[in-house]
């Protein structure tokens, strides 16, 4: 049921989710299934974007609105503006230590939870592993961009739920823990509507999951105390480090090939898909490469270089502009604070710093030059290496990762495997704010909700 | 220490031949380096032009279809 329209939350709640983006929704789901008693708070209501709540300053390479663009105070949250795409990490993407990357999930214990994430984002779960060799040391790998789903559109399924209460138009504002920082004890909310602050206690039987995306998580995490104590969660230190971006690079490159990418996608396959091609594990780790997907549009034959390629082979060329997708290494240096503004709810604006490092152009550069040297070996095509594109007009994906980085201790992460928040039984985050690095170049979303079903499980095999 | 030009010779090509080994030991540690393209030394395995990446045969095929393309009434 929707709560707030008598002005009062009921209580027994196992299971209190900040946030109703993918992740918060996907839990909150899951955990009904399983017979959990769940309140979600969300700050926006049917009518209502909490623009004013999500207003980052952006130094770097992004600016605070691109932040913003990506940061949706509003139910469905992110999912209100995200375009579908349903890739998966390699195991490479996962387990790197070249570049200083491992997950401390098993990519084999992700594909299951992938499997069950694919129907909920309308994806076909028998394409989630789905690649193809294309030639020596590189693989046709696209990316499925099955219809966005827009989490919005679960409001009325959650509502309906005898399990879960949902409170539109309520921010948490504030949490406090026991003296030995093990319990989140107490939760605060500010109703927007009524302007009016409210509690609950939280018992350790009960659970605060996080699920208010990479800016919003990280946010709630270093909330200062009146007391001047460290933030609830943020004992280590390690709150808001790590922030990363997926890097695009519009036509970064362009590319001739005596081969029909469209030949490669699985003909069972009813979905969309953008047609990528990606070193594979042996070509990266030889040169040092890592995440990189380098997306194949506009086919024509008329371009000049596939007109000059089939005039020296006789055979027919292919002409694609090729935007890289790419990752970037995870660095404590990027990272959001806290500015000395507050906004309407209290919160501190946010500042978000998030510089590519050189290496992570040179990665770009280098998949490309790699492909290209390939090609060229072959006889089988031509690259163009775009340099202006790669190292002068970098974007983004509008992914907000890793600002509550899963890990193994206090000292370099905020959460544990599980999701929980090092040192509390009844903290954890969900979201995309939990990768240790992007995951390669793979869209965050279907981990993301892979993620949610995880921890859902744990929560649910709770007594 | 007397030492004749022989061993001096030595110890200053053994003093380079390391610092040489350590250079490149270090630029090939380096996450993101092609250690191919440091170790060999060797040039490019493609010519520029605009851009692309292509033999020195592109380009001189390209080269003569642009003049013919001037020259063409």
């Amino acid at each position: 049921m929707q709560v707030g329209d008598s002005g009062i939350l009921r209580g027994g709640y196992d299971c209190f989710v900040v946030g109703s983006g993918p992740a918060g929704v996907s839990l909150a789901l899951a955990l009904a299934e399983a017979r959990k008693r769940v309140l979600i708070f969300e700050s926006g209501d049917e009518h209502t974007v909490r623009s004013e709540l999500a207003n980052t300053v952006g130094y770097g390479h992004y600016s605070g609105a691109y932040w913003n663009a990506h940061w949706i105070r509003t139910p469905g949250g992110t999912s209100n503006v995200w375009a579908g795409w349903c890739p998966t990490p390699r195991a490479f993407d996962l387990d790197n230590p070249a570049v200083g990357v491992r997950w401390p999930v098993t990519r084999s214990e992700l594909v299951g939870y992938w499997k069950r994430a694919a129907p909920i984002l309308n994806h076909d779960a028998a394409y989630i592993e789905f690649e193809a060799p294309l030639i020596p040391g590189f693989r046709y790998r696209p990316v499925p961009t099955p219809p966005p789903k827009n989490f919005a559109s679960s409001m009325a399924t959650l509502k309906a739920s005898p399990y879960v209460d949902i409170a539109l138009g309520y921010s948490v504002v504030g949490l406090d823990a026991d003296r030995s920082r093990s319990t989140v004890t107490r939760l605060e909310f500010l109703d927007h509507r009524l302007n009016t602050r409210g509690e609950f206690a939280v018992t350790p039987a009960q659970t605060v999951v996080l699920a208010a995306g990479g800016m919003g998580n990280a946010q709630l995490l270093m909330l200062p105390r009146a007391d001047g104590s460290v933030p609830v969660g943020n004992e280590g230190g390690q709150v808001g480090k790590y922030l990363m971006e997926h890097p695009e690079f519009q036509v970064g490159g362009e590319i001739a090939i005596d081969l029909e990418l469209d030949r490669y996608w699985p003909a069972a396959h009813k979905g969309r898909g953008v047609h990528a091609i990606v070193a594979d594990d042996d070509t990266a780790r030889e040169q040092g490469l890592y995440g990189c997907s380098l997306q194949c549009t506009r086919k024509t034959t008329d371009h000049p270089m596939a007109t000059f390629l089939k005039n020296q082979t006789g055979r027919p060329f292919y002409y694609y502009s090729i935007t890289p997708r790419a990752e970037m290494l995870p660095s404590a240096a990027n990272h959001v604070f806290l500015t000395g503004e507050r906004d309407a709810a209290g919160f501190h604006r946010l500042a978000a710093r998030c510089v590519l490092d050189a290496r992570d152009f040179l990665n770009v550069e280098l998949t490309l030059r790699a492909l290209g040297e390939t090609l060229m070996r072959l006889g089988k095509g031509r690259v163009r290496v775009n340099n202006d594109r790669i190292y002068k007009q970098v974007w983004g994906g509008g992914h907000t990762m890793g600002t509550t980085r899963m890990g193994q201790s206090r000292s370099t992460s905020v959460v544990d495997a599980d999701c929980r928040v090092h040192g509390y039984d009844n903290l954890c985050v969900a979201g995309s704010s939990v990768f240790p690095s992007g995951g390669g170049s793979a869209n965050p979303t279907l981990t993301i909700v892979a993620l949610a079903l995880r921890l859902a499980d744990v929560l649910a095999a709770r007594k | 220490m007397h030492l004749s030009r022989r061993a001096w010779l030595a110890v200053a090509g053994g003093t380079l031949l390391a610092a040489g080994a350590a250079a490149v030991v270090w630029r090939t540690g380096l996450p993101g380096v092609t250690p191919g393209a440091v170790v060999a030394g060797a040039p490019a395995g493609y010519v520029d032009h605009e851009g692309w990446m292509l033999t020195p045969a592109d380009k001189q095929a390209l080269a003569q279809a642009s003049t013919a393309a001037v020259e063409s009434p």
